[in-house]
């Protein structure tokens, strides 16, 4: 990735006037902008119009099959009434805020483990990243539920130490653990991140700072944190908005019910159920943009709080 | 390479890559223009549910058809699983319903009290529905309109490996008079006979059909003509109740002891012989004997012969219905009635959707079915000659209804909530959920 400030037209001090070559030579380097663009906003026009629409089928009765009426706000006062939505948002917000944090700071840790040079470390690297690659696909959810079954691998090793235990997934207390388990150990993406973010660390700061007597923890928590910060943000960002999405890790978990007792009954799941087979695609649509919503606020308050915590060099 | 990352360049991608997830979650599809109908093109587009073994059997009906027919050209698609559905309604949403198609049980309402789906009398002048018995014929009609026809007909029966009873010492109960104390009797021998190796049974407590087939048995039902719940809370507490006790007993794993794959013969416990006495479907008998290495036996369910009224039933396992806005019910219905009635036809299908819902059809394919297939017939024929409590279309909502039930099921299992907490639940989301279209 190179970002300099080169590609950005800058504005000129006002006293200046810019001369007829300067002007044409920024509206050039604006034109290679755009189209760089171009491919973003071809995704845009695609996604315009049923944006649009689902916006409107969110304050209707629709039901896939005739057209839809309109009912102003009865899908959002059904919302507040929903107690399986209610259900669904605890369920989405567990896995979120714990997965995100133990998966941010599993692929950290490993990122400054990998970080101190070693031998074979693209294959490391490679190793590591490839649960990400994978982690999403339907074939490492059952094999997941292999695992963690009642016949499955933990069992078998819980069983050398003497401990009785029953299927992990089929319990409604620990089936949202697996599914966290599942999370956390496809920290590939965010541990490439954070690698060449180590990586950018000027060398002189923790020399500078070893003459002064700091410790490694020390070095860590002032020099490599704050100047990392930035990649924390932008990893913890992303895969908040990642959890929140969740869907496939539930849908194949629990065969699309959500089940057990709706324990894995994600917000997404919830809405695809309301959606495609309760034939309530109006509040399916509400549901999204309620998602969007909180999607939003998040994000929003992660950009407001950044200013506390995230440490920009320039 | 130069990674210098600032404040405005981090927001910047933030905001193209956070948007780009956003306008991605917004689920809409273009109103459904159910009012317009299709151009005609001379073609029929078949759609069915199912892997590819019966789509080779059902084009090959087809195409036996078409010997016949030159005329019509017939397009075709298909799909297994539960994603069958999500795919039709999708195609109804976007204006590009298919001409004939099959229906579920728990679908046929969802679609037809929409006014999607054809009165199939009017067609009745190339669709004969007089071989089918009243009774098949009638669970395919909603306040007097013909919405599907059943595509083959099935029922619920219980299973017994005998060859694991044997092992173990265990007496086969006689399906034909056994109790429900029996099966729990015989399922705790069964558990400590094999000293916890095989489980005697499995109580399908999450699941809507057999508490259809308890409730029956009580005098209630899971719904009435009308779609309304037809059940107390108290019958319902029983059977939760009859589950805890089989745990109890050690007649069945308690909730977190064993997996269900699936529902394949292959995958399920009854045929990997994890579980010795089960619930299947009748016309499944052949595929879950030959997994269970010949070992089977079939009955009646636990119950029957001391009920007040029998439970169980035989249901259509399909229905098949055309659309409404089909360009040419006509054709449609000539490959209906072909597929319904046509010797050979109906014979190519043969048993994949269960017993051909049309008796001479049956009858004339009894000959040259297989040892086990037979059985399966035999059963249902003999349920047919029962006085049954005759299907009624399931309602709207009822797909809606039976998650909830294996939720609730789900949280009695695991003692999160009581037998009669979870039966006044199922009650409430009974009565809010059913005839709601």
């Amino acid at each position: 990735m190179t970002v300099t400030g080169e590609a950005r037209p800058r504005l000129e001090p006002p006293t200046v006037l810019p001369t007829e070559r300067s002007r044409k030579r920024r509206r050039r380097r604006d034109l290679a902008g755009y189209i760089f663009l171009l491919p973003w906003f071809g995704g845009v026009l695609l996604t315009f119009v049923p944006f649009c629409i689902s916006l409107y089928l969110a304050f209707t009765d629709y039901d896939l099959l005739t057209p839809p009426t309109f009912t102003g706000l009865d899908n959002i006062t059904q919302m507040l009434n929903d107690t399986r939505l209610h259900n669904s948002l605890v369920v989405t917000f567990t896995y979120t805020f714990v997965s995100v944090p133990l998966s941010l700071a599993a692929a950290l840790g490993v990122a400054v483990l990998l970080n101190r040079g070693m031998r074979g470390l693209p294959l490391y690297r490679s190793i590591f990243y490839l649960p990400s690659l994978l982690g999403g696909s339907v074939a490492i959810v059952m094999l997941w539920r292999a695992i963690f079954g009642a016949d499955g691998i933990v069992n078998h090793v819980l069983g050398l130490f003497g401990v009785e235990a029953g299927s992990w997934i089929q319990n409604p207390d620990t089936a949202m653990g697996v599914l966290i388990s599942l999370q956390v150990w496809t920290f590939g993406s965010p541990m490439v991140i954070f690698l060449a973010a180590l990586r950018q660390v000027p060398q002189e700061l923790y020399e500078a700072a070893a003459v002064d007597g700091a410790r490694k923890w020390r070095r860590f928590v002032s020099i490599t944190m704050p100047m990392i910060s930035p990649v924390i943000f932008f990893n913890l960002v992303l895969s908040l908005i990642g959890a929140l999405q969740t869907f496939t890790q539930g849908f194949v978990m629990s065969n699309g019910t959500g089940g057990p007792a709706g324990s894995t009954m994600f917000y997404n799941l919830y809405l695809y159920q309301q959606g495609f087979t309760n034939f309530n695609m109006g509040y399916a649509s509400a549901m999204a943009w309620l998602l969007l919503l909180i999607i939003a606020a998040f994000t929003g308050i992660n950009f407001f709080a950044q200013k506390y915590w995230v440490h920009y060099e320039s | 390479m130069t990674f210098t990352l600032k404040r405005t360049t981090t927001a910047g991608i933030l905001t193209v890559m956070g948007a780009t997830a956003l306008v991605g979650c917004g689920i809409g599809d273009k109103p459904g223009e159910a009012a317009t109908g299709d151009e005609s093109d001379g073609s029929i587009d078949v759609v069915w549910k199912g892997d590819a073994d019966r789509a080779a059997s059902i084009q090959e009906a087809l195409d036996l058809f078409n010997e016949s027919h030159p005329d019509v050209t017939i397009t075709t698609d298909y799909q297994s699983g539960s994603e069958y559905m999500q795919k039709m309604s999708i195609r109804f949403a976007s204006g590009d319903a298919p001409d004939l198609m099959r229906q579920e049980r728990e679908t046929l309402r969802d679609y037809s009290d929409r006014g999607t789906l054809l009165d199939l009398n009017e067609v009745s002048d190339v669709l004969d529905l007089s071989a089918l018995s009243e009774t098949v014929r009638d669970a395919g009609v909603v306040d007097g309109k013909q919405f599907g026809v059943p595509g083959g007909i099935t029922s619920f029966s219980y299973a017994i490996r005998a060859d694991i009873l044997d092992e173990y010492g265990v007496e086969v109960p006689d399906m034909e008079t056994w109790t429900w104390d029996d099966l729990l009797q015989t399922a705790a021998e069964v558990t400590e006979a094999s000293g916890g190796e095989v489980w005697g049974t499995e109580i399908p407590v999450g699941e809507i059909s057999n508490l259809g087939i308890w409730l029956r048995q009580h005098g209630e039902d899971l719904w009435d003509a009308e779609g309304n719940p037809a059940f107390t809370a108290g019958t319902v507490e029983a059977w939760f109740d009859m589950y805890l006790e089989a745990v109890d007993m050690g007649a069945q794993p308690a909730a977190d002891q064993l997996d269900q794959l699936g529902a394949a013969a292959d995958q399920s416990t009854l045929g990997q012989g994890l579980v010795a006495i089960n619930s299947i479907p009748t016309n499944s008998f052949a595929v879950f004997n030959d997994v269970s290495g010949g070992g089977l036996e079939m009955g009646y369910y636990p119950g029957e012969s001391q009920a007040e009224q029998r439970g169980q039933q035989v249901i259509p396992s399909l229905y098949w219905s055309i659309s409404a806005t089909s360009a040419d019910p006509e054709a449609s219905a000539e490959v209906l009635d072909f597929l319904i009635n046509d010797p050979e036809g109906a014979a190519i299908i043969g048993s994949t959707h269960g017993q051909p819902a049309n008796p001479d059809v049956s009858a004339a394919m009894a000959d040259d079915l297989t040892e086990d297939d037979k059985i399966a017939f035999d059963e249902i024929l003999d349920l047919s000659e029962l006085d049954l409590a005759a299907p009624v279309p399931d309602p709207a909502g009822s797909a809606a209804l039976r998650d909830e039930l294996a939720s609730i099921a789900d949280q009695v299992k695991f003692g999160q909530i009581t037998s009669a907490e979870g039966a006044e639940q199922f009650v409430e989301v009974a009565e809010s959920t059913l005839g709601s279209a």
